[in-house]
């Protein structure tokens, strides 16, 4: 059984190897629309612009906003700064950690209601558990940045999660008469796969951040395996991610 | 700072009804569009704004999407959202940062090439649709005054 509804702008997907799912599915969707209702900064009722308007404090905040500001707090210094919810105009935006989290949250309704096959897809970022409708491990492909129809790598996985930081802008046609032979160094994609998408998904964002150097930080940090993509078309992976493309 | 945050949520809504409900602007292909074999129910909060855009050019503010700055320019013709351009996008990399290298591996490289598109499910980005969607708002408050 699998779903796709477009939530927060962006496809989510949900797909349980079972005849019968009950209503799991339906929690998991309306588990994401509480989550967007919640943290969205574009939604002026959220509990988050609450915060950020100074009618909430963080501590007397929900549960889930605490333990959302708590995770932040700690990437930001597990990353050096280099994630931060704090953004360029001063207020909270907790998207870049909240998706990932979401993500893994919601697969935990799918586990807690009994099945172990299934993944949960929500723009891109992914956890996967178990193995798909034809009994083997999931396949996963990596998108090409420069053209978003193509699949560049392929990985498997049966239980973890893989998330993707980049652009596509420079897959887009879009021309910038400077860009001709310095850039090469830029980098346009870094996906991580991690031992679930929370962890991928907030260290993908943080190394990106960090442009080229960010595949190290993903190389030191145990359980983290990466690829990353620059401009000219040249990926780099981590010491251990080709455990992950030969199934 | 509050008016600002609320206004800009209303475009921010507006910006994506005017982008999915248009169909002439290249932009569009690069905004996640529902396939027609997918069992999908649109969740975008659609909020009617009765005012129409002011022709002209319209210049974003400039975002910054964690690796870069995103920078648009909308054109409004015929009171529509007409183009979009990018005046900035990321480009440009500052290395500087504090990392330990005592442990550098070797790390493998190698050219991407395109594999079998026959896969479960995709992972890629969508964090630069952000910086964008937040740029062409502040492009389009502009262009409703």
């Amino acid at each position: 059984m699998r779903q796709t509804h477009l939530i927060m702008g962006m496809p989510v997907t949900v797909e349980i190897v079972a005849q019968d799912t009950g209503f799991v599915i339906d929690k998991v969707f309306d588990y994401f629309i509480y989550i967007d209702n919640k943290f969205s900064v574009y939604k002026k009722d959220s509990e988050v612009m609450q915060i950020n308007r100074g009618e909430i404090l963080v501590e007397n905040s929900s549960l889930d906003m605490q333990e959302i500001f708590g995770l932040a707090d700690q990437t930001k210094q597990e990353t050096d700064g280099y994630f931060d919810i704090v953004n360029q105009f001063g207020i909270y935006d907790p998207s870049g950690i909240v998706k990932g989290w979401a993500i893994y949250e919601a697969s935990k309704i799918i586990e807690q209601a009994g099945f172990d096959n299934y993944y949960v897809d929500a723009g891109g970022d992914i956890q996967v558990c178990g193995k798909n409708s034809e009994g083997k491990q999931w396949k996963i492909g990596i998108k090409n940045p420069f053209n978003q129809e193509e699949i560049v790598k392929t990985v498997y996985l049966d239980n973890g999660g893989i998330a993707t930081s980049g652009t596509y802008i420079r897959g887009q046609h879009i021309y910038n008469p400077r860009d001709k032979s310095e850039q090469i160094t830029e980098i346009v994609s870094l996906s991580v796969i991690g031992p679930n998408v929370y962890e991928a998904d907030r260290f993908a964002t943080a190394a990106f951040a960090m442009g080229k150097a960010g595949i190290h930080l993903i190389e030191r940090i145990k359980g983290l395996e990466g690829y990353i993509i620059d401009s000219a078309g040249i990926a780099t992976m981590t010491s251990g991610f080709e455990k992950y493309i030969n199934n | 700072m509050k008016k600002s945050i609320l206004s800009f949520s209303v475009l921010i809504t507006f910006a994506f009804y005017a982008f999915f409900s248009s169909s002439k602007s290249s932009i569009v292909s690069q905004l996640p569009q529902p396939s027609p074999d997918l069992n999908i129910t649109p969740f975008i909060p659609i909020t009617a704004s009765s005012k129409n855009f002011k022709n002209g050019g319209y210049t974003g503010t400039v975002e910054d999407v964690y690796y870069g700055n995103i920078q648009v320019k909308a054109t409004i013709s015929s009171n529509k959202l007409s183009d979009v351009q990018f005046l900035q996008y990321p480009n440009d990399k500052d290395n500087s940062i504090k990392i330990s290298r005592r442990a550098m591996p070797i790390l493998k490289s190698e050219a991407i090439k395109s594999q079998s598109n026959n896969v479960d499910i995709v992972s890629g980005a969508t964090e630069t649709s952000v910086g964008f969607r937040k740029s062409l708002g502040s492009a389009l408050t502009q262009a409703q005054k």
